[in-house]
């Protein structure tokens, strides 16, 4: 028992050094200086989303939207179309149809990544262009605030006594919260016991009725919660103490290497000349420094991470590889 | 609760701006939850782009006009046409379409207009008075709890239906087979959907019925006309009788509550209080035989749950910022959208917003009434529109609903498909409603299974010891015995009357 638990730690010493420590920390964006572009869209643009409306990724495109059309950056009728389904299958098949066409752009978060990884879908990353990057969501994990657990330590210890004891839940096999856990078992030696729910909300409903001992949303999804004195953050799961949540210890402090980010992106059809990708990269950093966009990353504690052209299609190989190694270890990856 | 943050409510909800975009939400519900393909989460989805630019109160006032309004017209196309507008109607075809049949359509869309304003009003006292204590309790159901729902709501299937009970038990289970494809949700391993990007969420519910229902009732229409003579009754005729009335208060009554408690219940909604509502009055019900072939209360129960359901949905969304349906999860992303943090903390740091709501919805109730009672036989008098019209053009918006929810041509496909599909089961006379409700439940009961085994580790004592699931199970138990004693009972009386 005690060999097991130690070999398992020397594994997962090895394995974080090797991979989890890509989380890009940036906290101040650097402006990118771009050459202008001679091509401007000459008729309304299609601005798709992989979910469905009301939901995250749905703001970010319509505040995207708003702002392009209201600061005059995009000419054109931006429109926003919801393509929800198969987490993202849909929409980026519904892209790849549109190659060479620059009157397209679509919104990308970790399900483009890892999706395609699980093999439920026939396009990948490099179908497409990565044209940027622009945030990134931090997750804090909590308790309900009659749990006995005040600390990471305490519940890592609990589960340490009871493997499987311990219950986390999350929404969908393969989501933030799922790699969370799995990171924790790695870290700690230990066994949670992941149950799945179909969303967040429902995760969050079952927590606060004591069905599950933890949940890990984003730091904004749980704000009212924690403040109303009905939830209790137990660790930040980022590289450092976010500016907003400064007495929430990171997971690293408390001896757990556990730091986890999930970015949100922008994507072009492929086949586009340099000239019309010049131009969106253009109007996107353009978009990323009104003070709309700024409020809106605040609003939703979202941390700035403005990357575009070729920094972007780098960050997402990198993402990509972290993900192909953790869906691996979570034995969903697709085998080739 | 202090009356002064209801006159507050009042004061928002009574300026002009505000009453007008009520009735805007309440009518434009009316309207979507009429349209055959679109439901009330792809109706506020839809609009919701609309309101910007709107101050929250306002936008929050008409989105929620929109989901209740829904409610409300989703009826009209369950009692005329045979097809729900969405998966809480599924209920209302049973008994209005044949009251329909007979000429009192009429009746049954007062009557439902009658129902939901009760439901609608009373939900709305219950959600002002007690949101934060029942949001508690709704959010104590856990896994095993829902688990037991479910389970309790398919064993009320067979009593559905009337005719063959065999019949109604194998669509129920073809219902439930299709409820299995799609992504495993525990898993992640896909199940039937044969590398098809469009089945790795599943089988939807709306193509499937607007197809079984709409699309297969009209071309059994083309086949064999039911219904070859418009309807000439005389519109005065058409609004509900004493009698109707003295048949379905208690039944509103029921529906009320027993919508507003399982709708306030994150995940299980409108569908399964409807279905509940109408199980409960056909067991109560002196006569349940007549049930299926227009009996008020048929209509009067589901309508009134689903409307208390749609009320009830707000409770965890207003007191927690937990959503408890696909419409309540696009108004949070709505509120967040105006630069709100939904939780609990909304109602003391945005009282206008809360109060002005929950007041708007007394208002919306009024106007939804006013609109629709009068409206009824006007309503009704679409039947006087003779068939070969009729049906191009319900094809026709219903296949641009479907197509309009998630822009994709593969639902239309699929509601063709089951358009075909549900002429044959009409043909045979197999029942298409326990097939739409299977496949809503089946995917709910599955996920509620496997997360309280999850949970327990494997063992399923976890559903007798915990206190509300095992009542539930038991109660469900009682409700597959009590028909069988009863009838083994009425068998041996027969067999001793005979000897």
């Amino acid at each position: 028992m005690r060999r097991s638990a130690f070999v398992s730690a020397c594994v997962a010493a090895a394995f974080m050094a090797s991979s989890f420590t890509t989380a890009h920390a940036q906290t101040d964006a650097s402006i990118p200086k771009l050459p202008a572009s001679s091509w401007k869209p000459d008729r309304p643009v299609e601005f798709v989303v992989q979910a469905g409306a009301g939901g995250g990724s749905d703001l970010f495109a319509r505040t995207m939207a708003q702002i392009l059309t209201k600061e005059k950056i995009v000419t054109v009728p931006v429109n926003v179309v919801n393509k929800p389904g198969g987490s993202g299958a849909v929409a980026y098949a519904y892209v790849n149809g549109k190659k060479g066409d620059p009157h397209v752009i679509a919104t990308a978060t970790s399900s483009y990544l890892t999706t395609p990884i699980q093999g439920h879908s026939p396009v990948n990353y490099q179908n497409f262009a990565n044209v940027a990057i622009l945030c990134a969501e931090d997750y804090v994990g909590v308790v309900r605030t009659e749990s006995p657990y005040k600390s990471l330590k305490d519940l890592i210890a609990a589960a340490k006594a009871k493997p499987n004891g311990v219950r986390i839940g999350g929404s969908s096999v393969g989501s933030s919260d799922n790699i969370i856990a799995m990171m924790l078992n790695k870290a700690a030696g230990v066994k949670l016991n992941f149950i799945v729910f179909q969303s967040g909300g429902e995760a969050n409903a079952a927590l606060l009725g004591g069905s599950i001992d933890l949940a890990g949303p984003n730091p904004s999804e749980a704000a009212q919660l924690i403040t109303a004195g009905r939830l209790r953050p137990i660790a930040m799961f980022s590289p450092e103490r976010l500016p907003k949540w400064k007495d929430v210890p990171t997971a690293r402090e408390q001896g757990f290497d556990v730091t986890f980010e999930q970015h949100r992106g922008l994507i072009l059809p492929a086949g586009l000349t340099k000239e019309q990708q010049l131009f969106w990269q253009n109007a996107i950093v353009k978009m990323f420094q009104t003070a709309d966009f700024k409020k809106y990353m605040d609003d939703n504690g979202l941390r700035p991470l403005l990357k575009v052209g070729d920094d972007a299609e780098k960050y997402i190989a990198e993402r990509n590889k972290f993900y192909v190694e953790v869906m691996t270890e979570l034995g969903l990856a697709k085998k080739r | 609760m202090d009356p002064n943050d209801l006159l507050l409510g009042f004061s928002i909800a009574l300026a002009p701006t505000n009453l007008l975009f009520a009735f805007f939400g309440v009518f434009l519900g009316t309207i979507i939850g009429a349209l055959p393909g679109i439901g009330p989460s792809a109706g506020v989805a839809v609009l919701l782009p609309v309101t910007f630019g709107m101050p929250p109160v306002t936008a929050m006032i008409m989105l929620a006009g929109i989901y209740y309004g829904a409610m409300y017209g989703g009826t009209i196309t369950s009692v005329l046409i045979n097809t729900p507008g969405e998966s809480s109607s599924v209920m209302t075809t049973l008994d209005g379409f044949q009251m329909a049949l007979k000429g009192r359509a009429g009746a049954a869309l007062g009557m439902a207009a009658i129902g939901s304003f009760i439901a609608g009003t009373l939900s709305v006292v219950l959600l002002m008075v007690a949101a934060p204590p029942l949001a508690d309790l709704a959010v104590s159901f856990g896994p095993p709890e829902y688990f037991a729902l479910m389970v309790l709501g398919l064993t009320t299937l067979a009593s559905l239906t009337s005719g063959s009970v065999v019949k109604g038990l194998l669509v129920a289970v073809v219902g439930l087979l299709l409820g299995t494809v799609g992504i495993d949700l525990m898993l992640g391993a896909p199940r039937y959907t044969f590398e098809n990007v469009n089945l790795l969420d599943g089988i939807d519910f709306l193509p499937v019925a607007v197809g079984l229902f709409a699309i297969g009732e009209l071309l059994f229409n083309l086949y064999r006309p039911v219904r070859a003579e418009p309807i000439k009754a005389k519109l005065s005729g058409l609004l509900p009788t004493r009698q109707d009335w003295r048949d379905s208060w208690a039944s509103i009554g029921r529906g009320t509550l027993i919508g507003f408690f399982v709708g306030m219940l994150p995940g299980a909604g409108a569908t399964i209080s409807s279905f509940l509502a109408y199980a409960t009055e056909k067991r109560l019900s002196k006569h349940p035989e007549r049930f299926g072939t227009g009996v008020i209360e048929g209509v009067a129960a589901p309508e009134s749950a689903n409307n208390a359901a749609s009320t009830g949905a707000l409770v965890p969304l207003m007191a927690l910022g937990i959503p408890g349906s696909g419409t309540t999860a696009v108004m949070l992303g709505a509120l967040t959208m105006y630069g709100m943090q939904p939780g609990p903390l909304l109602v003391s740091t945005h009282p206008d917003v809360f109060w002005g709501l929950v007041a708007s919805m007394y208002v919306g109730n009024v106007m939804l009434l006013i609109l629709n009672l009068p409206l009824a036989p006007v309503f009704a008098s679409i039947l006087r529109v003779p068939y070969s019209v009729l049906i191009p053009i319900i094809i026709g918006i219903a296949l641009f609903g479907v197509y309009s929810v998630e822009n994709n041509l593969f639902n239309v496909g699929i509601t063709i498909l089951f358009g075909a599909i549900g002429f044959a089961m009409r043909l045979y006379g197999y029942p298409p409603a326990p097939l739409v409700l299977a496949l809503v439940l089946g995917p709910m009961l599955e996920k509620a299974l496997r997360q309280s085994l999850q949970m327990s580790l494997g063992s399923p004592e976890i559903f007798v010891t915990r206190p509300v699931s095992a009542f539930i199970l038991a109660f469900a138990l009682l409700a597959v015995l009590f028909p069988m004693i009863s009838w083994f009972r009425a068998r041996r009386a027969a067999r001793t009357a005979a000897a």
